[in-house]
């Protein structure tokens, strides 16, 4: 049913804007609430008109039946309330704020079985990545400023099972990116709003990539990625690339200028580099970044796909019919283009590939979504 | 579209899902009820 997307919207002399996404993010937030109340008052409303039905029922084995469909009819609005939940946070502006210092939050997931651990650590995700793994959300948590960025770090914030060991060597130049572990298997792949930690996390991303491809399974790129860059750039704040020492040259391409002593971005370059050869031929290549990766070992300017999704393509089939899964990504991609990102749509086996991303704000959304 | 309309579309299609789960509640325990009515006409006959 995806056929008819283009394969590459190529609007790349179209300058990133980004000031305005806080107060678009509020906004949305704001109405993707509201209408969360609303459904929920007609769930509520339309609850207890099944319940005064099924009181009129008088036989027991009928009434066993009717607190039977009662039950059915609960699971099904809850389902419903919840894939709102779940799509609009989803939905909102895959932005963020310039409040690169906010603590990470950790939504449980758990009573769902929604979510599925990938690995702990970078080294960790290389081994064990496989498509099948992918169960149905791949969630990024904004992470304090500091926090982790290791080779050998474990965890992260809002994970209590594991221990996070600190490398203040990276501290004041790369916000934390690791992946969170417990043992319940909900994942937690942290990330935070910060160029480096943007391009770690693509480290991540792509080897997530590598597998799809290998595996043939579609992609989507949603403009997210960007739109998280694009506030770092335009703030100027205290987490600006220019305060932490990346060079931005905003041309249609990113280029960043990165500390070359950064042993992390070897092993990032490796990882760039392992991805570019998947993709450096994929000609519907969907977000293209140019890197400049200024490094002892490597010094290359590559070409990336990155694909942090905004839309969990499962949970939209699910929710929304087949026409208007196509309107919804659909839309997404044009309103990449409209802000100047290349997106173009992979569908090689009819299987849809599902990921996900949630930044600290849209995570707090969905968690605020779901306590209610 | 922006994303408020995404949402906007979302809302609708997911009160469209509320309004088929309740019809769909309602037409089940509708037919209880007629079996027990029916049931009820026959004792009386």
């Amino acid at each position: 049913m995806f056929e008819s997307f283009p394969k590459s919207i190529d609007n790349t002399d179209k300058k990133v804007e980004g000031a305005s996404e806080n107060i678009e993010f509020a906004e949305t937030l704001q109405d993707a609430e509201a209408g969360e109340m609303e459904l929920g008052l007609l769930v509520a409303d339309l609850q207890a008109d099944i319940e005064k039905q099924v009181d009129e029922i008088s036989g027991p084995e009928e009434k066993e039946s009717a607190l039977k469909i009662l039950s059915e009819f609960k699971e099904s609005t809850f389902k419903s309330l919840r894939d709102y939940a779940l799509i609009a946070a989803l939905a909102l502006p895959g932005i963020s704020n310039a409040d690169t210092n906010k603590e990470a939050s950790f939504i449980d997931y758990e009573s769902t079985n929604q979510v599925e651990v990938i690995s702990k650590s970078l080294e960790d995700l290389e081994k064990r990545v496989h498509v099948d793994d992918f169960e149905t959300m791949h969630i990024f948590f904004g992470h304090k400023k500091g926090e982790l960025i290791h080779e050998q770090g474990q965890g992260g914030k809002g994970d209590p099972t594991v221990s996070v060991e600190t490398s203040t060597e990276f501290d004041n130049k790369l916000d934390s990116l690791l992946i969170g572990h417990n043992p319940d298997e909900l994942i937690t792949i942290t990330m935070h709003n910060h160029p480096a930690s943007v391009l770690l996390g693509f480290a991540n991303q792509l080897y997530l990539d590598e597998q799809e491809i290998l595996n043939s399974k579609t992609y989507i790129a949603p403009p997210s990625t960007l739109d998280l860059m694009a506030p770092l750039i335009s703030s100027g704040g205290a987490n600006s690339v220019e305060q932490d020492g990346y060079v931005v040259d905003i041309n249609g391409t990113w280029k960043y200028e990165v500390d070359k002593s950064k042993e992390n971005f070897v092993r990032f370059s490796n990882a760039i580099g392992k991805a570019t050869e998947l993709h450096e031929d994929d000609s519907s290549a969907v977000v293209n970044f140019l890197y400049e990766m200024n490094d002892e070992v490597v010094n290359k300017t590559v070409s990336v796909i990155a694909d942090l999704q905004v839309l969990d393509v499962e949970i939209v089939k699910q929710s929304i019919s087949g026409k208007n899964v196509e309107f919804l990504i659909k839309e997404y991609i044009d309103k990449a283009a409209e802000i100047g990102y290349t997106i173009s749509y992979h569908k090689n086996d009819g299987t849809v590939f599902k990921r996900e991303r949630l930044n600290a704000d849209i995570n707090q959304a969905t968690k605020s979504f779901l306590a209610r | 579209m922006d994303s408020k309309k995404i949402i906007s579309i979302l809302k609708l299609k997911q009160q469209s899902e509320v309004i088929d789960s309740y019809h769909e509640a309602l037409e089940k325990i509708n037919n209880l009820k007629n079996k027990l009515d029916g049931e009820k006409n026959q004792n009386v006959k």
